[in-house]
């Protein structure tokens, strides 16, 4: 309501009429500031809270009069939130406009949902009920103008409303500060009233309702009856220079003064930008024709670039993606940009015909799937980091070089599979050991030739990086890119691992020591069997596997542990793995000494160095004690063992880190003069007990975490 | 279409001095009053007794406030951020103009608007409400100051004097300059009100109603 009050009769007279509308006179006064537009007067509203004039619908309270009658904020039966605008008068002529533009849908437009006429007769407009502040309630939040990113929302949005009538054939004619809402729950910018204007034009022509707040927008041509789109634009002029400087072109002491100027005078543009100053003149011209025939016209003037000239094209950042998705600036409250809030994920509509105009956006807007719909193709928003990611994704996976690209695709499809397939945990473990165990017997083989291989593949991509050197920059972004992107969603998910206490890791450790002893009991004696070492069982054979299990478990153990802590910190990968390695020294000392008491006869062991027939290739010659210790160390130090235990890792059990594992021991071994297979048994028995026992966020899990970030 | 005034009907059982009540303000708002000591803000499901119930992603019952020797202590029982803070003790005492955050996104600004008064106001920053709807939430200590000032705990434009309301003994009381109307009845300066009671004056209109538990 702007400038005006409602007296009424008393209420006891009032309600043994039972003709409310018969209780209503309608005053004009004064504005509290005749300067401004008023936001607020004093409100006094036939219905009290409680009532339910209109069937199904609780009144709760008034939310504002206007020329057209009350608005109420009301519950239905059911608990939906509507406002019931009660129409004064209920002339056919004046409900058709609200007929009219009942079906109309557009996410700048307050939604209309039914007329509904009650046992006394009243018309009500049963409408959506927009929770948040008026373009009005704005700008007294800021008297010296909106910012300038602020005038561009909200001039975006309501044009993009005010095009949507006018390709209707709906003229608002009304358009005022105090008709735009914005609304809080979707960060969505409405426009009211739309269907009542012609009422309101014609009861306030006829003096009743009066106030001079309304007066600050009416084009001149309204005083002579004509209401053509034109005198829209007239009042999207003055609302745009309101919103950039805080006052209004045309002002005055009273209505009349006001209308005089409209008619007469120039409009007062000091203090106005330049780059505005020729749109603005250009729709406040007395003559309608000479003023901008629609609205994407203006929108071409105006400076700012990223408004095309088709406003069909407009879409607000409310306009898009899924409810709820927050927009990153607050409208209402501007100082509280620096909110963090999360992004959209929006997704426009382009229609095929138009594909060459641009769509224009606003707000941060983030990646979505590209897809068909009705005909239509939705074209995914996205920001130039995500192009450049998805353009990495969509290059050549991983590396560069063609062979290692190859290899790369080829273990991410072996991955993939063993990944996806139904196999039960058991049978993968068996196959694991099985092919472990194939690897050490053949180490003659495949040793020489892997190492002739690597060697070969060396020379070429040293060779082949000398004479390719990286062509482009862009290419370096690409990876970075990538790399950060990566690193954002690592990021996310050591926040989320960072939100466990003492008690939750401790407890969740617990769990872990306990599935990687079971497995690690599981993998030793498959391991034995396969490899053929418990064919024939004695104490010896016995003691060997109580050996290999403790040793197994100790490891598992004190990496689990440490890995647990380190779960939500990157770190530092030397130092953990000078953790790690001092860890290996540990496990060492113990597997020697568990050894020594279990009777185990480690020199023989050694002895049975030959078992690989390898005598031919290097190796050195050490007391044992420290051999064993420099076994563990190295094995333990020269890898990152703590990433198998990481809950951030890729998938639950990486077949690679384990077979990794398995050459290094076999590796290791060999140098060390020590037999290979019971080695090779551990350190698959630690990789694989501690990738099963340790947490693993699987998909679900980090999608979910993704979305409650996002939200 | 006015049996509101005849709903008043059975006042013999006063409620508890404790009740929450919504007021509706014609021309203003609606805001949800707390007038416990203790209250708890949690997610709204129905029946789960909660006093502040968002409609929001946290938990069922989040933090906990209380009022404690004029100031408001905010106990958490899930994830709660003071001014983009998470080292939230066990307990922490709240001051005007922090913003609290419960889970992911929830996000309340708290305000002491009265300089004499303890009365707390709640409002939403992150786009999420209260179920039923309201416009802010009212932590109320011993009054709560309707008026055009916006010191008042509610900013009443258009208005020309202030409104209080407060509690004597285990009676709602109304004060404000001049007459005015409770449920028809004429009062000057001061009368007494109920939970369902209508108050107007020359410039205005407001309702309470007691808050019913969360529909099932």
């Amino acid at each position: 309501m702007e400038g005006f009050t409602i007296r009424t009769r008393p209420k006891e007279k009032a309600r043994q009429m039972h003709d409310p509308a018969a209780t209503l006179k309608l005053e004009a006064t004064r504005p509290t500031h005749p300067t401004k537009p008023m936001a607020q007067g004093r409100t006094k509203f036939l219905y009290p809270s409680g009532s339910t004039p209109l069937e199904g619908y609780t009144l709760k309270r008034g939310i504002g009069i206007g020329g057209f009658g009350e608005v109420y904020f009301a519950l239905s039966d059911a608990g939906k939130e509507v406002a019931l605008k009660r129409i004064q008068r209920n002339l056919d002529i004046e409900l058709r406009g609200v007929r009219q533009c009942l079906n109309l849908k557009h996410v700048n437009l307050i939604s209309l949902w039914d007329i509904r006429t009650n046992e006394a007769g009243e018309s009500w407009v049963v409408m959506e009920y927009v929770p948040g502040k008026s373009l009005r309630e704005m700008l007294e939040l800021y008297p010296e103008g909106l910012p300038e990113d602020q005038v561009k929302i909200w001039l975006a949005s309501t044009a993009a409303g005010v095009t949507y009538l006018h390709d209707h054939g709906i003229v608002h004619r009304d358009l005022k500060p105090g008709n735009i809402f914005c609304d809080e729950d979707e960060q969505v910018i409405k426009i009211g009233d739309y269907g009542l204007s012609k009422f309101i034009s014609c009861s306030r022509r006829s003096g009743q309702t009066e106030s001079v707040g309304t007066f600050h927008y009416m084009a001149p041509e309204i005083g002579k009856g004509v209401y053509g789109k034109e005198i829209d634009i007239y009042a999207l002029g003055i609302i745009l220079f309101e919103m950039l400087t805080g006052r209004v072109p045309f002002d005055g002491e009273s209505s009349q003064e006001i209308m005089m100027k409209h008619l007469t005078a120039d409009p007062d543009l000091t203090g106005l930008p330049e780059e505005f100053v020729a749109p603005i003149t250009k729709c406040l011209v007395k003559d309608p024709d000479e003023r901008y025939s629609n609205v994407p016209e203006l929108l071409a003037d105006l400076p700012w670039k990223d408004i095309a000239q088709n406003s069909h094209n407009i879409v607000t950042r409310h306009s898009i993606g899924p409810m709820g998705a927050a927009p990153k600036v607050n409208l209402v409250d501007a100082r509280s940009d620096a909110r963090e809030v999360p992004t959209v994920q929006p997704m426009l509509i382009r229609h095929e015909f138009n594909k060459k105009s641009e769509d224009i956006v606003f707000g941060e807007l983030r990646d979505t799937s590209p897809g068909e719909r009705n005909g239509q193709t939705i074209v995914p928003v996205v920001n130039e980091v995500e192009i450049v990611s998805q353009s990495a994704a969509t290059s050549p996976g991983g590396p560069n070089e063609p062979i290692a690209r190859v290899l790369h695709l080829g273990a991410q499809n072996v991955g993939a599979w063993w990944n996806g397939n139904t196999w039960p945990t058991p049978l993968k473990i068996f196959a694991l050991v099985l092919s472990g165990v194939v690897v050490v017997l053949n180490a003659k083989m495949i040793l020489p030739i892997g190492l002739g291989l690597g060697l070969c593949y060396l020379v070429y991509y040293l060779v082949r990086s000398w004479m390719d050197k990286p062509d482009h920059v862009v290419e370096e972004g690409l990876r970075k890119t990538k790399a950060e992107i990566k690193q954002e969603e690592l990021g996310r998910l050591r926040a989320h691992l960072a939100m466990k206490d003492f008690g939750d890791r401790s407890a969740e450790l617990l769990g872990s020591v306990l599935i990687s002893t079971v497995a690690a009991i599981f993998v030793c004696s498959l391991g034995l069997l396969v490899g053929g070492v418990a064919m024939k069982p004695s104490i010896e054979t016995q003691a060997e596997f109580v050996w290999m299990t403790l040793t197994s478990c100790i490891a598992c153990w004190s990496m689990l542990s440490f890995s647990k802590f380190w779960e939500h910190r990157n770190g530092d990968s030397w130092l953990r793995r000078v953790a790690m390695a001092g860890i290996g020294l540990g496990v060492g000392v113990f597997a020697y000494f568990i050894g020594s008491v279990l009777g185990i006869d480690f020199g023989a062991l050694r002895s049975q160095a030959s078992y690989i027939g390898n005598e031919a290739l290097p190796h050195f010659s050490m007391p044992l004690l420290p051999a064993y210790l420099m076994f563990f160390t190295v094995l333990f130090g020269i890898l990152r063992w703590w990433k198998q235990a990481d809950p951030t890792r890729g998938t639950r059990l990486n077949l690679w880190a384990v077979g990794l594992g398995l050459v290094w021991a076999v590796v290791f071994s060999h140098l060390l003069g020590f037999e290979p297979v019971r080695n090779g048994i551990i350190a698959i028995a630690v990789s694989v007990a501690m990738q099963i026992a340790a947490p693993w966020l699987n998909p679900q899990v980090r999608q979910t975490i993704h979305r409650s970030n996002l939200a | 279409m006015f049996d509101t005034w005849t709903k008043k009907s059975n006042r013999s059982q006063r409620p508890s001095p404790d009740q929450s009540f919504q007021i509706w303000i014609d021309g203003v708002g609606g805001y949800l009053v707390c007038p416990k000591k203790s209250v708890w803000i949690g997610q709204a499901i129905p029946q789960s007794g909660i006093d502040i119930p968002v409609v929001g992603d946290l938990r069922r019952r989040h933090a906990r406030i209380e009022l404690r020797e004029g100031e408001h202590i905010i106990s958490p029982a899930g994830n709660l951020k003071i001014d983009g803070s998470s080292r939230i003790p066990g307990w922490c005492p709240l001051t005007d103009g922090q913003e609290l955050q419960f889970g992911d996104r929830v996000k309340l600004k708290y305000a002491q608007p009265h300089p004499l008064s303890q009365t707390a106001r709640l409002d939403f920053t992150s786009g999420n409400r209260t179920s039923p709807w309201s416009d802010g939430i009212l932590l109320m200590a011993q009054t709560i100051i309707l008026g055009p000032s916006k010191r008042n705990h509610v900013h009443c434009a258009g208005w020309e004097n202030t409104l209080v309301i407060f509690r004597r003994k285990n009676q709602w009381m109304c004060r404000t300059s001049g007459e005015f109307e409770v449920d028809r009845e004429i009062h000057r300066e001061e009368g007494p009100i109920f939970l369902d009671s209508t108050i107007s004056g020359e410039d205005f209109s407001l309702t309470l109603e007691p808050v019913a538990e969360l529909p099932t």
